[in-house]
Protein backbone atom coordinates (compact mmCIF):
# COMPACT_ATOMS: atom_id res chain seq x y z
CA UNK A 1 0.00 0.00 0.00
CA UNK A 2 1.73 3.54 -0.94
CA UNK A 3 2.10 5.59 1.90
CA UNK A 4 -0.24 8.68 2.05
CA UNK A 5 1.21 12.03 2.96
CA UNK A 6 1.58 12.00 6.79
CA UNK A 7 1.96 8.25 7.41
CA UNK A 8 4.30 7.42 10.23
CA UNK A 9 6.58 5.23 7.63
CA UNK A 10 7.35 8.42 5.04
CA UNK A 11 9.42 9.81 7.80
CA UNK A 12 11.89 9.44 10.56
CA UNK A 13 10.46 10.55 13.42
CA UNK A 14 13.66 11.67 15.98
CA UNK A 15 13.44 9.48 19.01
CA UNK A 16 11.95 11.70 21.93
CA UNK A 17 13.19 11.51 25.38
CA UNK A 18 10.62 11.61 27.97
CA UNK A 19 11.49 14.87 29.77
CA UNK A 20 12.79 16.83 26.58
CA UNK A 21 10.41 19.65 25.69
CA UNK A 22 12.44 20.27 22.32
CA UNK A 23 13.57 17.72 19.68
CA UNK A 24 15.85 18.57 16.72
CA UNK A 25 14.13 17.78 12.79
CA UNK A 26 16.95 18.77 10.11
CA UNK A 27 18.90 20.94 12.48
CA UNK A 28 15.73 23.09 13.24
CA UNK A 29 14.32 23.13 17.07
CA UNK A 30 10.88 22.68 17.05
CA UNK A 31 8.27 22.10 19.98
CA UNK A 32 6.90 18.17 20.42
CA UNK A 33 4.07 18.24 22.37
CA UNK A 34 4.76 15.57 25.21
CA UNK A 35 2.34 14.85 27.07
CA UNK A 36 4.47 13.42 30.17
CA UNK A 37 6.86 16.11 30.48
CA UNK A 38 5.29 18.60 33.25
CA UNK A 39 6.98 22.02 34.92
CA UNK A 40 8.40 21.10 38.34
CA UNK A 41 6.05 22.65 41.68
CA UNK A 42 9.35 24.35 42.91
CA UNK A 43 11.89 25.44 40.24
CA UNK A 44 9.09 24.66 37.48
CA UNK A 45 12.00 22.93 35.35
CA UNK A 46 10.45 20.16 33.10
CA UNK A 47 10.78 16.86 34.22
CA UNK A 48 8.73 13.07 33.34
CA UNK A 49 5.72 12.43 34.60
CA UNK A 50 7.21 9.25 35.76
CA UNK A 51 9.59 10.49 38.30
CA UNK A 52 8.63 11.06 41.15
CA UNK A 53 11.15 13.96 41.92
CA UNK A 54 12.48 16.75 40.38
CA UNK A 55 16.13 15.30 38.91
CA UNK A 56 16.76 19.27 39.17
CA UNK A 57 16.22 20.10 42.66
CA UNK A 58 14.79 17.09 43.90
CA UNK A 59 11.37 18.08 45.18
CA UNK A 60 8.72 15.74 45.62
CA UNK A 61 6.19 15.81 42.55
CA UNK A 62 3.28 17.81 42.75
CA UNK A 63 1.06 20.17 40.68
CA UNK A 64 2.79 23.42 39.08
CA UNK A 65 0.87 26.51 40.39
CA UNK A 66 0.00 28.42 37.27
CA UNK A 67 1.98 31.52 36.93
CA UNK A 68 0.56 34.87 36.30
CA UNK A 69 1.57 34.43 32.83
CA UNK A 70 -1.27 30.84 32.29
CA UNK A 71 -3.95 32.57 34.63
CA UNK A 72 -3.78 35.03 31.89
CA UNK A 73 -4.24 33.46 29.10
CA UNK A 74 -6.86 31.09 30.47
CA UNK A 75 -8.88 34.10 31.35
CA UNK A 76 -8.36 35.47 28.22
CA UNK A 77 -9.45 31.54 26.61
CA UNK A 78 -12.67 32.37 29.15
CA UNK A 79 -13.35 35.66 27.58
CA UNK A 80 -12.97 34.78 24.00
CA UNK A 81 -15.36 31.72 24.98
CA UNK A 82 -17.72 34.40 26.38
CA UNK A 83 -17.33 36.24 23.35
CA UNK A 84 -18.55 33.36 20.87
CA UNK A 85 -21.99 34.80 21.93
CA UNK A 86 -21.03 38.42 20.12
CA UNK A 87 -24.80 38.86 18.76
CA UNK A 88 -26.64 38.47 22.80
CA UNK A 89 -23.18 40.59 24.40
CA UNK A 90 -24.56 44.03 22.82
CA UNK A 91 -27.80 43.77 23.70
CA UNK A 92 -26.92 42.11 27.18
CA UNK A 93 -25.11 45.37 27.66
CA UNK A 94 -27.72 47.52 26.42
CA UNK A 95 -30.64 45.38 28.54
CA UNK A 96 -28.56 46.22 31.85
CA UNK A 97 -27.94 50.09 30.83
CA UNK A 98 -31.61 50.49 30.64
CA UNK A 99 -32.37 48.41 33.56
CA UNK A 100 -29.64 50.19 36.11
CA UNK A 101 -31.41 53.57 34.36
CA UNK A 102 -34.92 52.38 35.56
CA UNK A 103 -33.80 51.13 38.29
CA UNK A 104 -31.93 54.36 39.53
CA UNK A 105 -35.47 56.46 38.84
CA UNK A 106 -37.06 54.03 40.95
CA UNK A 107 -35.02 54.17 43.62
CA UNK A 108 -34.92 58.31 43.71
CA UNK A 109 -38.51 58.58 43.11
CA UNK A 110 -38.88 56.27 46.28
CA UNK A 111 -36.33 58.08 48.54
CA UNK A 112 -37.83 61.68 47.05
CA UNK A 113 -41.40 60.41 48.24
CA UNK A 114 -40.27 58.79 51.70
CA UNK A 115 -38.00 61.39 52.71
CA UNK A 116 -37.93 65.36 53.05
CA UNK A 117 -34.72 65.19 50.34
CA UNK A 118 -36.16 67.62 48.08
CA UNK A 119 -38.59 69.33 51.06
CA UNK A 120 -35.83 72.45 51.32
CA UNK A 121 -36.39 75.64 51.25
CA UNK A 122 -32.86 76.75 49.64
CA UNK A 123 -33.13 76.06 46.06
CA UNK A 124 -29.53 74.90 45.64
CA UNK A 125 -29.77 72.59 48.00
CA UNK A 126 -32.60 70.76 45.81
CA UNK A 127 -30.13 71.45 42.98
CA UNK A 128 -27.32 69.62 44.27
CA UNK A 129 -29.59 66.72 45.06
CA UNK A 130 -30.51 66.06 41.93
CA UNK A 131 -27.86 66.49 40.34
CA UNK A 132 -26.28 63.39 41.91
CA UNK A 133 -29.27 61.51 40.85
CA UNK A 134 -28.36 63.08 37.10
CA UNK A 135 -24.81 62.00 38.06
CA UNK A 136 -25.30 58.01 38.34
CA UNK A 137 -27.98 58.54 35.09
CA UNK A 138 -24.73 60.02 33.22
CA UNK A 139 -23.11 57.49 34.65
CA UNK A 140 -24.36 54.35 33.25
CA UNK A 141 -25.04 56.13 29.69
CA UNK A 142 -21.40 56.58 29.63
CA UNK A 143 -20.52 53.31 31.04
CA UNK A 144 -23.21 51.60 28.41
CA UNK A 145 -21.63 54.13 25.69
CA UNK A 146 -18.05 52.64 26.33
CA UNK A 147 -19.30 48.93 26.67
CA UNK A 148 -20.79 49.37 23.13
CA UNK A 149 -17.82 51.19 21.65
CA UNK A 150 -17.05 48.48 19.17
CA UNK A 151 -20.49 48.38 17.77
CA UNK A 152 -20.94 49.89 14.66
CA UNK A 153 -24.87 51.49 13.57
CA UNK A 154 -26.39 51.11 10.33
CA UNK A 155 -26.57 54.15 8.63
CA UNK A 156 -28.72 55.58 5.98
CA UNK A 157 -27.41 55.70 2.70
CA UNK A 158 -27.15 57.80 0.61
CA UNK A 159 -27.09 60.49 3.82
CA UNK A 160 -29.26 62.79 3.09
CA UNK A 161 -28.47 66.84 2.38
CA UNK A 162 -27.65 68.39 5.63
CA UNK A 163 -29.54 71.47 4.75
CA UNK A 164 -32.72 70.01 3.83
CA UNK A 165 -32.25 67.74 7.06
CA UNK A 166 -31.53 69.84 9.53
CA UNK A 167 -34.92 72.34 8.90
CA UNK A 168 -37.41 69.37 8.35
CA UNK A 169 -36.53 67.80 11.97
CA UNK A 170 -36.98 71.28 13.96
CA UNK A 171 -40.29 71.76 11.90
CA UNK A 172 -41.14 68.09 13.03
CA UNK A 173 -39.82 68.66 16.34
CA UNK A 174 -41.76 72.22 16.76
CA UNK A 175 -45.00 70.16 15.45
CA UNK A 176 -44.23 67.17 18.79
CA UNK A 177 -44.01 70.49 20.82
CA UNK A 178 -47.09 71.37 19.95
CA UNK A 179 -48.67 68.15 20.59
CA UNK A 180 -47.06 68.14 23.65
CA UNK A 181 -48.92 71.19 24.99
CA UNK A 182 -52.02 69.85 23.48
CA UNK A 183 -51.45 66.45 25.38
CA UNK A 184 -50.94 68.19 28.63
CA UNK A 185 -53.31 71.22 28.35
CA UNK A 186 -56.41 67.99 27.65
CA UNK A 187 -54.65 66.55 31.05
CA UNK A 188 -55.13 69.43 32.88
CA UNK A 189 -58.58 69.55 31.62
CA UNK A 190 -59.17 66.88 33.17
CA UNK A 191 -58.20 67.59 36.50
CA UNK A 192 -54.56 65.69 36.55
CA UNK A 193 -52.07 67.87 38.13
CA UNK A 194 -49.16 68.37 35.63
CA UNK A 195 -45.41 68.53 36.97
CA UNK A 196 -43.70 71.66 36.93
CA UNK A 197 -40.01 70.91 36.35
CA UNK A 198 -38.17 74.07 37.59
CA UNK A 199 -39.61 76.55 40.10
CA UNK A 200 -41.09 79.63 39.42
CA UNK A 201 -38.58 82.66 40.62
CA UNK A 202 -35.59 80.33 40.69
CA UNK A 203 -32.11 82.75 41.43
CA UNK A 204 -30.18 79.68 39.64
CA UNK A 205 -31.85 79.55 36.24
CA UNK A 206 -28.40 78.50 34.50
CA UNK A 207 -28.02 75.14 37.08
CA UNK A 208 -31.62 74.08 36.47
CA UNK A 209 -31.33 74.62 33.11
CA UNK A 210 -28.01 72.45 32.81
CA UNK A 211 -29.61 69.71 34.89
CA UNK A 212 -33.30 70.01 32.72
CA UNK A 213 -31.92 70.97 29.09
CA UNK A 214 -28.22 70.07 28.76
CA UNK A 215 -27.27 66.98 31.02
CA UNK A 216 -30.83 64.98 29.14
CA UNK A 217 -30.00 65.75 25.32
CA UNK A 218 -26.06 64.66 26.22
CA UNK A 219 -26.32 61.68 27.98
CA UNK A 220 -30.31 60.78 26.69
CA UNK A 221 -28.87 61.52 23.38
CA UNK A 222 -25.69 58.73 24.12
CA UNK A 223 -28.22 56.01 25.43
CA UNK A 224 -30.99 56.00 23.45
CA UNK A 225 -30.02 57.42 19.88
CA UNK A 226 -26.04 56.07 20.16
CA UNK A 227 -26.15 52.86 22.24
CA UNK A 228 -29.49 51.45 20.81
CA UNK A 229 -28.49 52.32 17.55
CA UNK A 230 -25.22 50.43 17.84
CA UNK A 231 -27.15 47.21 19.37
CA UNK A 232 -30.35 47.50 17.58
CA UNK A 233 -29.66 48.62 13.86
CA UNK A 234 -27.62 46.08 12.41
CA UNK A 235 -30.55 43.22 13.59
CA UNK A 236 -33.71 45.48 13.70
CA UNK A 237 -33.16 48.07 10.69
CA UNK A 238 -33.45 51.36 10.75
CA UNK A 239 -37.64 52.37 11.53
CA UNK A 240 -37.77 49.79 13.75
CA UNK A 241 -35.12 50.45 16.02
CA UNK A 242 -36.58 54.52 15.86
CA UNK A 243 -39.82 52.49 16.60
CA UNK A 244 -38.58 50.32 19.86
CA UNK A 245 -35.84 52.67 21.16
CA UNK A 246 -39.02 55.48 21.28
CA UNK A 247 -40.44 53.48 23.69
CA UNK A 248 -37.49 52.83 25.52
CA UNK A 249 -36.84 56.48 25.55
CA UNK A 250 -41.34 56.93 26.52
CA UNK A 251 -40.79 54.41 29.14
CA UNK A 252 -37.27 56.30 30.72
CA UNK A 253 -39.63 58.92 32.09
CA UNK A 254 -41.73 57.36 34.73
CA UNK A 255 -40.48 60.22 36.67
CA UNK A 256 -43.08 61.88 34.76
CA UNK A 257 -45.77 58.99 34.18
CA UNK A 258 -48.54 61.25 32.46
CA UNK A 259 -45.91 62.50 30.06
CA UNK A 260 -45.31 58.85 28.67
CA UNK A 261 -47.22 58.99 25.48
CA UNK A 262 -46.13 62.04 24.38
CA UNK A 263 -42.31 61.67 24.86
CA UNK A 264 -42.50 58.25 23.12
CA UNK A 265 -44.03 60.64 20.30
CA UNK A 266 -40.84 62.97 21.05
CA UNK A 267 -39.00 59.92 20.52
CA UNK A 268 -40.08 59.27 17.61
CA UNK A 269 -38.71 62.43 16.29
CA UNK A 270 -35.57 62.18 17.86
CA UNK A 271 -35.04 58.94 16.16
CA UNK A 272 -35.97 60.01 12.36
CA UNK A 273 -33.85 63.05 12.99
CA UNK A 274 -30.55 60.39 13.91
CA UNK A 275 -31.54 58.33 11.10
CA UNK A 276 -31.63 61.55 8.79
CA UNK A 277 -28.47 63.27 10.14
CA UNK A 278 -26.03 60.46 10.52
CA UNK A 279 -24.82 61.37 13.86
CA UNK A 280 -26.25 62.00 17.27
CA UNK A 281 -25.31 66.32 17.17
CA UNK A 282 -29.21 66.68 15.53
CA UNK A 283 -31.14 64.70 18.12
CA UNK A 284 -29.20 66.83 21.26
CA UNK A 285 -29.60 70.08 19.82
CA UNK A 286 -33.53 69.01 19.37
CA UNK A 287 -33.81 67.42 22.33
CA UNK A 288 -32.61 70.21 23.92
CA UNK A 289 -34.51 72.91 22.60
CA UNK A 290 -37.26 70.58 23.25
CA UNK A 291 -36.56 70.93 27.09
CA UNK A 292 -36.01 74.56 27.03
CA UNK A 293 -39.38 75.08 25.17
CA UNK A 294 -41.45 72.71 27.67
CA UNK A 295 -39.37 74.91 31.22
CA UNK A 296 -40.13 78.16 29.52
CA UNK A 297 -43.44 78.18 28.60
CA UNK B 1 -21.79 12.19 -1.42
CA UNK B 2 -21.89 10.48 2.16
CA UNK B 3 -24.72 9.86 4.72
CA UNK B 4 -23.42 12.70 7.05
CA UNK B 5 -23.53 15.44 4.26
CA UNK B 6 -27.08 14.94 4.07
CA UNK B 7 -27.21 15.26 7.65
CA UNK B 8 -25.80 18.79 7.85
CA UNK B 9 -29.39 20.40 7.29
CA UNK B 10 -31.19 18.35 10.27
CA UNK B 11 -28.04 19.75 12.46
CA UNK B 12 -29.53 23.67 11.22
CA UNK B 13 -32.73 23.08 11.61
CA UNK B 14 -32.78 21.51 15.19
CA UNK B 15 -30.84 24.85 16.27
CA UNK B 16 -34.03 26.64 14.44
CA UNK B 17 -37.07 24.34 15.64
CA UNK B 18 -35.69 25.32 19.28
CA UNK B 19 -35.96 28.72 18.83
CA UNK B 20 -39.26 28.62 16.62
CA UNK B 21 -40.05 26.94 20.20
CA UNK B 22 -38.42 30.06 22.21
CA UNK B 23 -40.51 32.23 19.81
CA UNK B 24 -43.94 30.10 20.42
CA UNK B 25 -42.94 30.76 24.19
CA UNK B 26 -42.66 34.07 23.48
CA UNK B 27 -46.00 34.66 21.69
CA UNK B 28 -47.52 32.73 24.82
CA UNK B 29 -45.86 34.20 27.30
CA UNK B 30 -46.47 37.78 25.43
CA UNK B 31 -50.27 36.87 25.02
CA UNK B 32 -50.82 35.47 28.43
CA UNK B 33 -49.20 38.82 30.39
CA UNK B 34 -51.53 40.90 27.62
CA UNK B 35 -54.84 38.98 28.86
CA UNK B 36 -53.82 39.20 32.68
CA UNK B 37 -52.72 42.41 32.37
CA UNK B 38 -56.16 43.86 30.22
CA UNK B 39 -58.71 41.51 32.22
CA UNK B 40 -57.18 43.05 36.09
CA UNK B 41 -57.03 46.59 34.97
CA UNK B 42 -60.68 46.39 33.81
CA UNK B 43 -61.33 44.65 36.88
CA UNK B 44 -60.21 47.82 38.28
CA UNK B 45 -61.34 50.26 36.23
CA UNK B 46 -64.75 48.78 36.90
CA UNK B 47 -64.52 48.73 40.63
CA UNK B 48 -62.77 51.78 41.12
CA UNK B 49 -65.56 53.61 42.90
CA UNK B 50 -65.92 50.49 45.23
CA UNK B 51 -62.26 49.98 46.11
CA UNK B 52 -61.90 54.24 47.12
CA UNK B 53 -64.68 53.98 49.11
CA UNK B 54 -63.22 51.22 51.21
CA UNK B 55 -60.36 52.60 50.96
CA UNK B 56 -61.58 56.24 52.29
CA UNK B 57 -63.72 54.68 55.02
CA UNK B 58 -60.51 53.20 56.28
CA UNK B 59 -58.98 56.38 57.01
CA UNK B 60 -61.64 57.43 58.57
CA UNK B 61 -62.30 55.93 60.90
CA UNK B 62 -59.11 57.45 62.57
CA UNK B 63 -60.58 61.03 61.99
CA UNK B 64 -63.25 62.06 64.21
CA UNK B 65 -66.33 62.19 62.09
CA UNK B 66 -67.02 65.97 63.03
CA UNK B 67 -63.64 67.15 61.88
CA UNK B 68 -64.36 66.25 58.31
CA UNK B 69 -65.33 68.48 55.92
CA UNK B 70 -68.20 66.31 53.43
CA UNK B 71 -67.61 68.83 50.58
CA UNK B 72 -63.49 68.41 50.74
CA UNK B 73 -63.88 64.64 51.26
CA UNK B 74 -66.60 64.01 47.86
CA UNK B 75 -63.80 66.29 46.26
CA UNK B 76 -60.89 63.85 46.97
CA UNK B 77 -62.98 60.76 46.75
CA UNK B 78 -63.86 62.16 42.75
CA UNK B 79 -59.75 63.01 42.49
CA UNK B 80 -58.96 59.48 43.52
CA UNK B 81 -61.46 57.60 41.29
CA UNK B 82 -60.51 59.73 38.34
CA UNK B 83 -56.97 58.74 38.65
CA UNK B 84 -57.21 55.44 39.46
CA UNK B 85 -59.51 55.37 36.04
CA UNK B 86 -56.47 57.07 34.31
CA UNK B 87 -54.11 54.49 35.52
CA UNK B 88 -56.32 50.98 34.63
CA UNK B 89 -57.06 52.34 31.36
CA UNK B 90 -53.16 53.07 31.05
CA UNK B 91 -51.70 49.67 31.99
CA UNK B 92 -55.35 48.08 30.53
CA UNK B 93 -53.89 49.79 26.74
CA UNK B 94 -50.50 48.23 27.83
CA UNK B 95 -52.21 45.35 28.12
CA UNK B 96 -53.67 45.11 24.41
CA UNK B 97 -50.55 46.17 23.37
CA UNK B 98 -48.87 43.13 24.29
CA UNK B 99 -51.42 41.41 22.69
CA UNK B 100 -50.98 42.78 19.64
CA UNK B 101 -47.23 42.13 20.38
CA UNK B 102 -47.58 38.58 21.07
CA UNK B 103 -49.80 37.82 17.54
CA UNK B 104 -47.07 39.76 15.90
CA UNK B 105 -44.21 37.63 17.39
CA UNK B 106 -43.43 35.34 13.72
CA UNK B 107 -43.83 38.59 11.41
CA UNK B 108 -40.82 40.66 13.27
CA UNK B 109 -39.49 38.39 15.84
CA UNK B 110 -36.69 40.83 17.75
CA UNK B 111 -39.08 44.13 17.53
CA UNK B 112 -41.99 42.58 19.13
CA UNK B 113 -40.17 40.38 21.56
CA UNK B 114 -37.70 43.99 22.48
CA UNK B 115 -40.75 46.12 22.58
CA UNK B 116 -42.40 43.31 24.63
CA UNK B 117 -39.41 42.76 27.32
CA UNK B 118 -39.08 46.91 27.49
CA UNK B 119 -42.79 47.53 28.38
CA UNK B 120 -42.78 44.84 31.03
CA UNK B 121 -39.68 46.42 32.53
CA UNK B 122 -40.93 49.94 32.15
CA UNK B 123 -44.69 48.83 33.27
CA UNK B 124 -42.78 47.10 36.35
CA UNK B 125 -40.72 50.46 37.21
CA UNK B 126 -43.89 52.46 36.28
CA UNK B 127 -46.15 50.60 38.99
CA UNK B 128 -43.31 50.53 41.56
CA UNK B 129 -42.77 54.64 41.49
CA UNK B 130 -46.54 54.74 41.64
CA UNK B 131 -47.12 52.32 44.63
CA UNK B 132 -43.73 51.46 45.81
CA UNK B 133 -45.68 47.93 47.15
CA UNK B 134 -45.22 47.06 43.53
CA UNK B 135 -41.89 46.22 43.44
CA UNK B 136 -41.91 43.28 45.61
CA UNK B 137 -45.57 42.30 44.61
CA UNK B 138 -45.50 38.88 42.68
CA UNK B 139 -41.75 39.33 42.48
CA UNK B 140 -41.30 35.73 41.30
CA UNK B 141 -43.80 35.51 38.54
CA UNK B 142 -42.64 38.82 37.18
CA UNK B 143 -38.61 37.39 37.19
CA UNK B 144 -39.81 34.57 35.05
CA UNK B 145 -41.64 36.89 32.78
CA UNK B 146 -38.81 38.67 32.33
CA UNK B 147 -36.38 35.44 32.51
CA UNK B 148 -38.69 33.95 29.52
CA UNK B 149 -39.17 37.43 27.24
CA UNK B 150 -35.18 37.26 27.37
CA UNK B 151 -34.57 33.73 25.85
CA UNK B 152 -36.81 35.03 23.23
CA UNK B 153 -35.58 37.42 22.40
CA UNK B 154 -32.03 35.87 22.16
CA UNK B 155 -33.86 32.89 19.98
CA UNK B 156 -35.70 36.19 18.10
CA UNK B 157 -32.14 37.63 17.15
CA UNK B 158 -30.76 34.30 16.31
CA UNK B 159 -33.94 33.70 13.98
CA UNK B 160 -33.95 36.99 12.70
CA UNK B 161 -30.28 36.36 11.77
CA UNK B 162 -30.85 32.79 9.62
CA UNK B 163 -33.99 34.52 8.00
CA UNK B 164 -31.39 36.99 6.69
CA UNK B 165 -28.84 34.51 5.73
CA UNK B 166 -31.23 32.76 3.98
CA UNK B 167 -32.56 35.37 1.92
CA UNK B 168 -29.18 36.72 0.71
CA UNK B 169 -27.94 33.13 0.07
CA UNK B 170 -31.23 32.73 -2.13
Amino acid sequence: MDGLPGDREEFDAPEIVAGDLRAEVDGNEMPVADPVVEPCGRCRKPFSALDSKCPHCGAARRRAEPTSAERRQRSTRKGTARKVDATWGPWNTLLVGYTATLLTLVVWGLIVSRSSLLDVPDDMARLERISMADGVLSGIALTTFFGLRKQHAVEIHPPPRWWVVWPAATAAMAAAIGVNFAYHEAMESLGLRVIELVPEGTEHWWWWMASVCIQPAIFEELFFRGCCWRVMTPVMGVHTTILVSSVMFGMSHIGVPLSVPVLTLVGVVLGYARAYSGSIWLPAFLHFVHNLVVILW
Amino acid sequence: MSDNDDDLPELGSLGQSARTKHLKSAKTTMIVVGILTLGANLFMAATAEKVVQVAFEQELRKIPAGQIDQNKLAELKNDAVRNLHLVSFAFAAMGVVFLVLGFMVYRAPVATTATGLVLYIGGWATSAVLDPAMIAKGIILKIIIIAAMVRALKAAIEYQKEQQAAVEVG
